[in-house]
């Protein structure tokens, strides 16, 4: 209990910012079709620092998964605020893309960094004047530099998507078997807790880990759900990519970072179910003058239905 | 060419009018009327005896007198005397007396019968080989000799009445064949007016109807030829019985079936004296420039040429206009070279602007379009039979016509083709929308990064290899304008090791600029120039009085205030700007701007400095400034009532009209020309306005969160306050960086500049930024969770903004007061203090801020006292949000 009110203090005051509305000049007709549908917003904050996951890095990088946390967190309120969105209807990403346009900035510094971003928030569908699902863009700086774009897409559900019945793989079944976990210093983390990937298998071009899902960690699943949260699934790309990246590129995990990332997410996981992660190096071309770059590709299936797949480019944090 | 008939100067007896004989101060026209008689049988049977019976009977008819041949006698005698006053020298020898009458010897070129008899056949043979426009010249030249009916002016006898009824209808013939040919040249359009006259005059004579007929179809009046033929019918029917003739009902036909070949064009083999149809090779055309971007506009020609070869009605013409040196030439010739498939059998380009900068003559641009063609051998310089060659040309064959600088549409005119086939790209500086219609395109500047590459390629590999910000640089510089480029990457290749970093520094400052944009024969302020002096003096001073205004553009509102003018005549103004392309024109309708192209600016400045009195660039952006600061004032009031002491209404009822009743609208669309303004002024080193104008941006521009604009004109604001030493612009610019500051959750910062406004508000007894300083404080220590400091702190704002009678100053504090006070778990006394915030508001007018305060106040009443919340608002607009 006291390490949860630890963990939620932490949490808390690392993701405390300011969301200002930028008014649409008014006289707009609202009902006028040729009005843009969306709303405007700039985010100021700070960089999160001893955050329990996001403090858990490579040293000297702040963790773009603070683009995930931020749109998520922000596009579900904005989506209940502008856009009629019930509070009964839980938000789920569907996609997620960044890019770190100046890697340079994401370092950090002796003291704690700004953090300001650009919000472009417009809803993709909508049923009786409320948005169903929204897409984000964004554009972010730190300590005021422009260091990345993104873009995410908010689904508002009422229930999670059912699949009735899930086939189990041919030749599949769960024997009851827990893998153990990767080591944290192989997923470029610390804190084993925030390890979400089993010990990598898998020979030749692929390699495949098992999800591992803590419900008491509260930096994953500050709700009660029984569905893995969007947030694991984006870490457990990351480690897995990292993993691959090691293994067949000598990537050392703690000194490198995703600059690339597009993430698809068709589907949901149940907790009660295995997922299963599988990644292969994307060849790619080569320039002799840039760092060294590889991209992986990356899926996550839960039986037979893919949950997650993506693919990131990774460098290593000179 | 036709030989020119010396008929006039020749002509010594003219019969076909009233009778002349001798010219000028030798007239020796017979005044007596049977002299005239007497010359009159003798001449209209020149060289030949006319015997005095006949002599006598066309005098007296059938009354001769008693002494008839001794009176002809003396006629004759007279008439002697008469033709030696014409001729001293030959004129007594020219009546011959010859049994059994009299000759009178004339040369065949003194008679104008004669001459019109040769003139009249000499056209019929050249109608025969086809050779219609000798045809039709010879026709009315002789025609031209006529000046009535023949020997008006003389009783006729028989010799002369017979002679006239020939001579009649051999006018009429020669007539009818000049029409013809006319016809066979084309000139349809011109001869329908003519022969209605002619129809109604004649209105039996089936020659001059079909030719009606024809010139009415081949105008595209068809239903007006089927008119012609049932009044010449109708006419024939009632008078005469008949119908019109095989020939003319064939005619009739061919009309009704709408007969392309009733187009004439297997008749124009040989057009007018000039040779089309054998020439030699076209002339080539000039190679190609490297052309760089424009692949949209190029599309958008080629699109409509397309449509002009598939028979889209109307003009057969693409206009392509656009400022100077934007590259309309060279646009339309790449498109001339890319057209080898359309038009096959040419492309011609003609500069239409004379060496001198005038237009081209017509003569001159028909010249050089046939020559173009590959025409050979002398041109005639009758401007109609040139028309007729071109017109033959372009109708017979496909060509591509580019007309390049063109000033008026009707140096287009004779150039359009009457059928498909042949289609005319016309370049201009001001659009042509009354030739080419919906096919106008207007050709802007380049996109920045087309124009970076122009700059490149012409700079060259090696002086702008990895230079890739400042060849960005040039081509802003340059405004992304071609020729400017152009001239730009010349001047660096021609430097052997061209410094591009020094060339872009001399290319910043205005006063080297022009000179960094020339190179041999290219120097793009004279371009720039000659728009400038092609305009009216009323636009030419408005475009130097208006150069002071914001590069960001402008509304013609801010133009009628800033020209002291009504806004008609602004819009007039503004409106002879663009199309004397001196503006460019951004948006349309209602919310249309203006601008001045970057290099139009820098010229526009220079001309103002140096054509209008020496303080006139002051004076002008001291309008500007103070037109603009009014109009902020103003919208600044009615965004944010009560926040800036100085803040109100502006001066009469313009700002009102100009700002109009939304404020965010207004500042959204002025914000670049504002923030730019600000820059000037502090350039200009007007401090008090500039900071005035800075602080009244501060309101909307917090309310959008535009950082980086409000801290660059913050800063501005704050180094005009310490040059001023005054300690109002200094504390409220140190509250506004404060609220900058806390909005970007910068705390550390925020709380300096609060402290500091404080500090110089307190000690120079400044209320307003007292306060608000002091809720700046007060909200940071809401943020750092210290409810009672934040509530000691917004209840001293409090304090000090009712006694100065500051209604925002008060509400602003209610709303940190109740913040703290929710903090410090007093639900009900926070609800008493957001509702009485609300009240203030109201007061106010300061809807953003009442509205927030009552869904403030509903949040508290429904919170229970929790003041923890994922988000809270804090601030009209503005949440706080945490996990």
């Amino acid at each position: 209990m006291e390490q949860q009110l630890t963990d939620a203090e932490r949490i808390a005051s690392a993701a405390s910012s300011h969301l200002i509305h930028r008014p649409r000049a008014a006289g707009n007709d609202p009902h006028d079709p040729a009005r843009p549908a969306g709303e405007r917003f700039a985010l100021a904050g700070l960089m999160p620092h001893n955050h329990p996951l996001l403090s858990d890095g490579p040293a000297r990088v702040h963790d773009p998964q603070l683009f995930v946390q931020l749109t998520r967190q922000v596009g579900t309120f904005i989506g209940r605020r502008w856009f009629r969105v019930p509070r009964n209807r839980s938000a789920r990403l569907d996609r997620l893309e960044f890019t770190l346009t100046a890697p340079d900035a994401w370092r950090t510094g002796d003291g704690p960094a700004t953090m300001a971003m650009d919000l472009d928030v417009a809803p993709t569908a909508t049923s009786n004047g409320t948005a169903e699902h929204l897409r984000l863009r964004a554009t972010m700086e730190i300590d005021g530099v422009a260091c990345g774009t993104g873009l995410a897409g908010l689904a508002f559900l009422g229930a999670p998507p059912h699949r009735a019945g899930r086939r189990s793989r041919a030749g599949t079944h769960d024997s009851g078997r827990r893998p153990g976990r990767a080591a944290p210093s192989a997923v470029g983390r610390h804190d084993p807790r925030n390890v979400v990937v089993s010990t990598p298998e898998g020979t030749g071009g692929t390699l495949t880990t098992e999800l591992v899902a803590d419900p008491g960690n509260l930096v994953f699943f500050p709700e009660r759900t029984g569905l893995v949260p969007d947030l694991l699934l984006v870490e457990a790309i990351r480690q897995t990519s990292l993993l691959t990246a090691n293994r067949d590129c000598g990537f050392r995990a703690l000194h490198t970072w995703i600059t690339r990332a597009s993430v698809r997410l068709p589907g949901t996981a149940r907790l009660d179910l295995p997922s299963t992660c599988t990644a292969r190096v994307v060849p790619g071309d080569d320039d002799p003058g840039r760092d060294a770059v590889v991209r992986v590709s990356t899926t996550i299936h839960q039986l037979d239905d893919v949950v997650a797949e993506a693919e990131v480019s990774l460098s290593a944090v000179v | 060419m036709p030989s020119v008939e010396p008929v006039e100067a020749g002509l010594r007896y003219r019969v076909l009018g009233p009778m002349e004989v001798g010219a000028g101060a030798a007239d020796a026209t017979p005044r007596a009327a049977k002299l005239r008689v007497a010359l009159a049988a003798l001449l209209l049977q020149t060289n030949a005896v006319v015997s005095v019976q006949a002599l006598a009977d066309e005098l007296w008819a059938e009354r001769p007198p008693r002494t008839a041949t001794m009176t002809l006698q003396v006629y004759v005698s007279q008439l002697r005397r008469i033709l030696e006053v014409m001729d001293p020298e030959r004129g007594r020898d020219l009546l011959v007396t010859r049994t059994p009458g009299y000759l009178l010897l004339v040369d065949p070129d003194e008679l104008d019968l004669v001459v019109f008899e040769r003139l009249h056949r000499r056209g019929l043979d050249a109608a025969r080989r086809g050779d219609d426009a000798l045809a039709a010249s010879l026709q009315r030249q002789a025609l031209r000799l006529w000046r009535g009916p023949l020997l008006s002016d003389v009783p006729h006898g028989p010799i002369l009445g017979a002679t006239a009824v020939r001579m009649s209808e051999l006018r009429l013939d020669a007539l009818e064949h000049r029409v013809r040919a006319d016809l066979h040249l084309g000139r349809h359009h011109a001869l329908v007016s003519e022969l209605r006259a002619l129809t109604s005059e004649y209105a039996l004579h089936e020659d001059l109807h079909a030719h009606l007929m024809v010139a009415l179809y081949r105008s595209g009046r068809q239903a007006d030829a089927l008119r012609a033929f049932v009044d010449l019918r109708r006419a024939m029917v009632d008078e005469l019985g008949i119908e019109p003739g095989p020939a003319l009902r064939a005619l009739h036909r061919q009309v009704l079936d709408g007969d392309p070949e009733l187009l004439g064009l297997r008749d124009r083999a040989v057009v007018a004296s000039v040779d089309t149809r054998h020439r030699a090779d076209a002339v080539r055309l000039p190679p190609a420039a490297e052309f760089i971007g424009r692949d949209d506009v190029v599309s958008e020609v080629e699109a409509a040429l397309a449509e002009i070869a598939a028979g889209r009605p109307g003009p057969a013409c693409v206009g392509v206009h656009g400022m100077p040196g934007a590259g309309k030439s060279a646009l339309a010739l790449r498109i001339a070279h890319r057209a080898v498939t359309a038009f096959p059998d040419g492309r011609v380009i003609v500069d239409m602007r004379s060496p001198t900068g005038g237009p081209r003559s017509r003569s001159e641009a028909f010249a050089a379009f046939l020559r173009g063609t590959g025409v050979t051998g002398h041109l005639p310089t009758d401007d109609e039979e040139l028309a007729s060659a071109v017109r033959g040309l372009l109708e017979r064959e496909r060509i591509l016509v580019v007309l390049d600088n063109v000033t008026s549409e009707g140096q287009v005119q004779p150039f359009l083709p009457a059928t498909p086939g042949s289609a005319v790209v016309v370049t201009s500086r001001a659009p042509l929308t009354g030739i080419a219609g919906p096919a106008s395109v207007r050709l802007g500047v380049l996109e920045p990064g087309p124009a970076a590459r122009l700059f490149a390629a012409t700079a060259g590999a090696e002086a702008v290899y990895d230079r890739s910000d400042e060849v960005s640089e040039v081509a802003a510089l340059c405004g992304n304008l071609p020729i400017a480029l152009l001239a730009a990457g010349r001047r660096v290749a021609s430097e052997p090791g061209g410094d591009l970093t020094a060339y872009t520094a001399m290319l910043r400052s205005p006063e080297s600029r022009w000179d960094q944009l020339r190179i041999h024969e290219l120097d793009v302020r004279a371009v720039l120039l000659s728009g400038y002096a092609a305009a009216t003096e009323p636009v030419r001073r408005a475009f130097r009085w208006l150069s002071q205004l914001p590069a960001g553009g402008f509304p013609p509102s801010v133009v009628a205030a800033v020209l002291d003018i009504d806004p008609a005549e602004a819009a007039t103004v503004v409106h002879g700007l663009v199309d004397a392309q001196l503006l460019e024109t951004l948006g349309t309708g209602r919310s249309a701007r203006f601008r001045y192209h970057e290099l139009l600016s820098v010229l526009a400045r220079e001309l103002l400095s140096t054509q209008d009195e020496p303080v006139a660039a002051r004076t002008a952006f001291d309008r500007v400034w103070t037109v603009y600061l009014d109009l902020c004032r103003h919208a600044d009031h009615l965004l944010s009532p009560g926040r800036s002491f100085w803040a109100g209404p502006g001066a009469g009822k313009r700002a009102a009209a100009i700002v109009g009743e939304e404020p965010l609208a207004w500042f959204a669309a002025e914000r670049q020309s504002l923030i730019q303004l600000v820059g000037a002024l502090f350039e200009a080193e007007l401090w008090r306005p500039g900071w005035q104008l800075a602080e009244s941006l501060g309101s909307y521009l917090e309310a959008v969160a535009a950082w980086g604009d409000w801290e660059a004109t913050q800063q501005l604001a704050m180094d005009a306050a310490a040059r001023l030493g005054d300690p109002v612009p200094r504390a409220v610019s140190l509250a506004s960086l404060g609220d900058l500051a806390w909005q970007r959750r910068r705390y550390p910062e925020a709380e300096e500049s609060y402290r500091r406004a404080a500090e110089i508000a307190e000690q120079s007894g400044l209320a307003q930024p007292l306060s608000r300083a002091l809720v700046g404080l007060a909200d940071l220590r809401l943020a750092d969770g210290d409810h009672a400091r934040a509530r000691v702190l917004a209840e001293r704002a409090l304090s000090v903004s009712d006694t100065a009678g500051d209604l925002w100053g008060s509400c602003n504090a209610l709303r940190s007061l109740a913040f703290g006070l929710l903090g410090d778990n007093r639900p009900d006394d926070a609800l008493r203090a957001m509702m009485e915030c609300a009240v203030l508001a109201g007061r106010l007018r300061h809807r953003r801020f009442e509205g927030f305060a009552l869904a403030a106040a509903h949040r508290i009443a429904t919170l229970d006292g929790r003041a923890g919340s994922e988000a809270l608002e804090i601030q009209p607009g503005l949440w706080r949000l945490s996990n």
